[in-house]
C-alpha cells in the first residue's frame, strides 16, 4: 500500500512538469522570415505600345469619356478623318454608339425599329458597317454604295 | 445608352433651372416666389445671398473664390443639388479648377443669368468661346471641358466641346488637325497606309 501510493504519486508530477517544459522550448514556425532582407521588384505595369508618354494636351486634359463627347458632335465624314489622327483616336472613333447615332439620323424615313433590324440581320450588328455600305443620298443627289476594302 | 439618357434628362433639369432663375430676373426689380414640382421652393433670398465658389488650384497672391448669386450659381446641376441639400454654406468646392477657370465659369452663369434673350444670348456665346479658343495652347478650352464636366455644368460643356468639334471638322487635312491640337502621329507607315485606304470615304465629302 505505501509503496504503491508513492509511486502513483510521483510519476504524475514529473510527467506534467516535463510537459510543461518541453513545449517552452519548440521553435514556432515562422515562413515569413525567410524573405527578411530580400527586396520584392514589384511587376510592372503592361506598358502602352509607344514607350513616350503622350504629349498632347488634349490628351493631357481630358479623359476619353470627354474626347467621345467631343466625336459625338461631329458628323460622320469628320469622324472618318479624325481616325487617322492617332491610334488613341482611330480606338476612339470606332465606338459604335457614334456610328449608330450617325446610321439613324441619316436614314430617320426608315425608322428606328427597321433599322435596328436592318444592321442585324444585314450588317453583321455592325453601324459602322451599314454606315459605309448601305447605300445613301449624297449631298449632290447621287446615291451611291461605298466598298468595304 | 444608359448614359446618354441620363445626361439628356440631366440637361432638362438644367433647363428647368434657367426658367425658374430667368422668371425671378424679369420680375421688374421684384423677385417673384416661384413653386415648381420637384424642384423647391425658391425664394427671393436666392437672389441676395451667395455662393461660394472654390477653386482647388490658385496663382500666387489671387484670391482663391468667386462669389456667385445664388440664383446664378444654380444653373450649374452640382451647385444647385448642394444648395438644395443645404451643403452650401461654407462654400463649395469645385476640385481640380483653377481660379481662372472658375472665373469664366462665372462669368458664364453671370449672363446666362442677366441675358434672356435667346439670339443675343447666342452672340455672347460665340465670343465668348471665341475668346477661349484664342489662347495659344488651347488649355483654356480643354480646362474649361473638363471642369463643365466635373461640375455638371452642362451648357457650357455642350458650347465648348462644339467648339473643339468644329476646329477638328474645319481642318481638312490630317496634318492640320494635329497641328492644331498638338496631337502626335504614332502610327507606323503599314498602319497609317490601311487606316487610310479604311477612310477614303471621308476625304470625299
Amino acid at each position: 500500500m505505501a509503496s504503491s501510493d508513492v509511486s502513483v504519486d510521483v510519476r504524475p508530477e514529473f510527467n506534467s512538469f516535463d510537459h510543461l517544459r518541453s513545449i517552452r522550448y519548440i521553435a514556432t514556425d515562422r515562413p515569413w522570415l525567410t524573405l527578411y532582407g530580400i527586396r520584392v521588384q514589384p511587376v510592372t505595369p503592361f506598358s502602352s505600345l509607344s514607350s513616350r508618354p503622350d504629349l498632347a494636351l488634349i490628351h493631357q486634359c481630358l479623359p476619353d469619356e470627354l474626347l467621345f463627347e467631343i466625336f459625338a458632335r461631329m458628323s460622320p465624314y469628320s469622324l472618318g478623318r479624325a481616325a487617322c489622327v492617332c491610334r488613341k483616336w482611330k480606338y476612339t472613333v470606332r465606338n459604335p454608339t457614334l456610328w449608330r447615332n450617325a446610321c439613324l439620323k441619316t436614314w430617320q424615313r426608315t425608322g428606328m425599329e427597321a433599322n435596328y433590324q436592318m444592321v442585324q440581320s444585314l450588317y453583321d450588328s455592325s453601324w459602322r458597317k451599314m454606315w459605309m455600305l448601305r447605300p445613301r443620298i449624297q449631298f449632290d443627289g447621287i446615291s451611291s454604295r461605298r466598298i468595304l476594302s | 445608352a444608359k448614359v446618354i439618357s441620363f445626361r439628356e434628362r440631366a440637361r432638362e433639369r438644367e433647363r428647368e433651372r434657367v426658367r425658374v432663375s430667368q422668371v425671378m430676373a424679369t420680375g421688374n426689380g421684384e423677385a417673384a416666389v416661384v413653386e415648381k414640382e420637384g424642384e423647391g421652393t425658391m425664394v427671393p433670398e436666392a437672389l441676395e445671398k451667395k455662393v461660394v465658389l472654390d477653386a482647388a488650384e490658385k496663382e500666387e497672391e489671387e484670391k482663391d473664390s468667386e462669389a456667385e448669386a445664388e440664383a446664378e450659381a444654380r444653373i450649374s446641376k452640382l451647385v444647385g443639388d448642394m444648395i438644395d441639400n443645404v451643403c452650401a454654406d461654407h462654400g463649395i468646392p469645385l476640385p481640380k479648377v483653377d481660379i481662372k477657370t472658375v472665373r469664366k465659369m462665372a462669368e458664364y452663369m453671370n449672363k446666362h443669368f442677366a441675358i434672356t434673350n435667346k439670339e443675343e444670348l447666342k452672340i455672347w456665346d460665340e465670343g465668348f468661346i471665341n475668346e477661349l479658343d484664342g489662347d495659344e495652347d488651347k488649355y483654356s478650352l480643354f480646362k474649361i471641358i473638363r471642369a463643365s464636366e466635373r461640375v455638371g455644368f452642362y451648357g457650357l460643356l455642350d458650347l465648348a466641346s462644339d467648339m473643339v468639334a468644329r476646329k477638328i471638322k474645319a481642318g481638312k487635312a490630317i496634318d492640320e488637325i494635329r497641328k492644331f491640337l498638338g496631337v502626335e502621329k504614332d502610327f507606323t507607315k503599314e498602319e497609317e497606309e490601311k487606316i487610310r485606304r479604311e477612310n477614303a470615304w471621308a476625304f470625299e465629302e
